[in-house]
């Protein structure tokens, strides 16, 4: 246990920095964004944008996670308009989570220190679980994180008085599943090929397709089935507030499962491959 | 007990055979030298013997254990033969994180090599040269006082001074009877500090003995100074091909009666005569050529 503790601290420690500067970089958008909101929900505003969305078609809007015709009630929502904003943090956070878990397993290898931590008195599985944990530690942390500072952020800049907070936590559950999900796919594909590579660009590529996926589901009906290939799109920032449906609940267990099958052969791969070339 | 036993190991990179079915034993309180040209095997070997690689066969066993079972790192100090620290973290950091992992360290041999190595601990990886960044590794190899040491190319890039500091303690270390297992391209280390040595060449292991051994096979080397030309008869006596140095000496390998040499070298007009161990790395061309031709 000392010897996974010691592990956990140090990549701990080594990922802090850019930890630090995109949770910085995200929170300082946030509060910049939701500083606009107070301006944004004046009449005067709220004219101008629904005449601007209005001329939008309906199923282009729908795949920007906006419901054309009621634009301009839930503009004068904060939490609309937090959700609203929240879609690109979300890209940016699976961004993040990409990178880091792609990194965090890759990077021990580009530098060539595994011939090191490899000798030292730790099992390989142990190595690829320490830095999985690693991972959600700050996937975690970046959910709660953002959580918590978005509640006096809402709470100031919120001149209607409107109810967030079960809608905040909908939101933030649900898209931690999203952030999982491709984090571990990237530590996953990573931990896996057989160079110990940083395969990020690989998963961000995947994402994004997904992402096209998600907007193809919501412009052609015929096309609907295709959401379920997109995360993102399941859970739409400006709709994840609402309850919980079953559909929801599934797919969330989907997104659980194959995180954890994925870890799985990720811990299987890692230890039975040549760590060192 | 052999610290080091490895029976049919082999790895392959697709279809590049690295290492082809190699069997040796290395005996505990052993300094053995495993050397070979570039590309030969030695890297690869170390690192399916320590399971950083998969080997596509056969066993190995370190300090009496199969390394799958992972209980030997606790008594292996390891140098690759890249020091790929961490370059962000300070001198005294990386010992620290290193040291975490033994169960235990002691304190007063750390800081004592510390000492021996001048190391400055305030100072990042990262802006370290080459041999600082060596020295570094030395010290978090031996810090745990291994019972087996597995170093890949050590001592290049190590100033003379560190050199000789290195190998002190290593013999010091080996004579309480911790095993060396010594990878290097620098034949006169191995010759000079090694008991036993492998040569390894296209993934083989083509000769394996004492050093001692493998040097007297050849006989000595004789250098001579005369105004006397060799004589035919001399030459087809003693069976010796003679070289002349460009300072006007005589040399050549001699194997065979000693005394019977000087007494025949006495009847020339000798200037000086100096009789040494022939080198390994004369011995081991030949082995080396072998893998180009």
């Amino acid at each position: 246990m000392r010897n996974v503790w010691n592990l956990y601290k140090f990549e701990l420690r080594q990922n802090t920095p850019s930890f630090l500067v995109w949770f910085t970089t995200i929170t300082i958008v946030l509060v910049a964004f939701m500083a606009l909101f107070p301006t944004f929900s004046s009449s005067q505003y709220l004219e101008l944008i629904n005449a601007k969305i209005s001329i939008l078609p309906a199923v282009y809007a729908r795949g920007f996670g906006i419901q054309a015709g009621a634009t301009g009630a839930m503009f004068q929502q904060i939490f609309f308009w937090y959700a609203y904003m929240f879609q690109f943090y979300i890209i940016a956070i699976i961004i993040y989570a990409i990178n880091l878990g792609s990194g965090i397993v890759a990077k021990e290898h580009s530098e060539k220190h595994i011939d090191y931590l490899a000798t030292k008195p730790i099992k390989k599985s142990l190595i690829i679980i320490v830095k999985y944990k690693v991972l959600i530690t700050y996937i975690l942390l970046f959910t709660v994180l953002l959580f918590v500072i978005s509640i006096p952020v809402l709470v100031v800049f919120d001149n209607t008085n409107s109810q967030f907070g079960p809608q905040l936590v909908r939101l933030t559950i649900k898209v931690f599943f999203e952030y999982v999900f491709f984090g571990t796919l990237a530590f996953s594909i990573s931990a896996i090929n057989k160079k110990t590579a940083r395969l990020s660009i690989i998963v961000i590529g995947l994402f994004f397709v997904s992402y096209l996926l998600g907007i193809a589901s919501s412009v052609q009906n015929q096309l609907n089935q295709l959401v379920y290939l997109s995360p993102f799109f399941m859970f739409q920032s400006t709709t994840a507030g609402q309850g919980f449906s079953s559909t929801d609940l599934w797919y969330m267990l989907v997104l659980a499962i194959l995180s954890v099958l994925m870890f799985g052969l990720a811990v299987w791969r890692y230890s039975t491959k040549d760590l060192s070339l | 007990m052999q610290a080091i036993k490895v029976v049919g190991l082999s790895k392959n990179y697709e279809k590049f055979v690295a290492v082809d079915n190699i069997t040796f034993n290395v005996e505990q309180g052993d300094f053995f030298g495993f050397i070979g040209p570039n590309g030969a095997g030695k890297t690869t070997t170390i690192k399916s013997m320590l399971g950083l690689l998969q080997p596509n066969q056969g066993k190995v066993q370190l300090l009496g254990e199969d390394i799958t079972k992972n209980t030997f790192q606790q008594d292996l100090g390891y140098i690759p033969g890249e020091a790929n620290l961490y370059d962000n973290l300070k001198v005294g950091e990386q010992i620290r994180y290193f040291a975490h992992y033994y169960k235990s360290i002691d304190q007063g041999y750390l800081k004592q090599l510390k000492q021996t190595f001048e190391i400055n601990e305030n100072k990042k990886i990262g802006e370290l040269s080459l041999g600082n960044k060596k020295k570094v590794a030395i010290i978090c190899s031996l810090m745990n006082k291994p019972k087996l040491l597995v170093f890949d190319e050590v001592s290049n890039s190590l100033d003379p001074l560190m050199q000789k500091a290195l190998f002190d303690e290593l013999i010091r270390l080996n004579k309480k009877g911790v095993t060396i297992f010594y990878s290097s391209h620098n034949l006169e280390e191995v010759q000079t500090y090694c008991k036993n040595v492998a040569i390894i060449r296209s993934g083989k292991i083509i000769k394996i003995d004492s050093v001692e051994k493998i040097v007297a096979s050849v006989g000595v080397q004789v250098t001579i100074k005369t105004k006397d030309m060799l004589d035919e008869l001399f030459l087809a006596q003693h069976k010796v091909q003679p070289t002349v140095l460009a300072s006007g000496a005589i040399t050549f390998v001699y194997k065979g009666n000693i005394n019977a040499l000087i007494h025949s070298i006495a009847k020339h007009h000798l200037s000086s005569i100096r009789i040494a161990d022939v080198k390994l790395e004369n011995i081991f061309e030949e082995y080396y050529r072998g893998d180009e031709q």
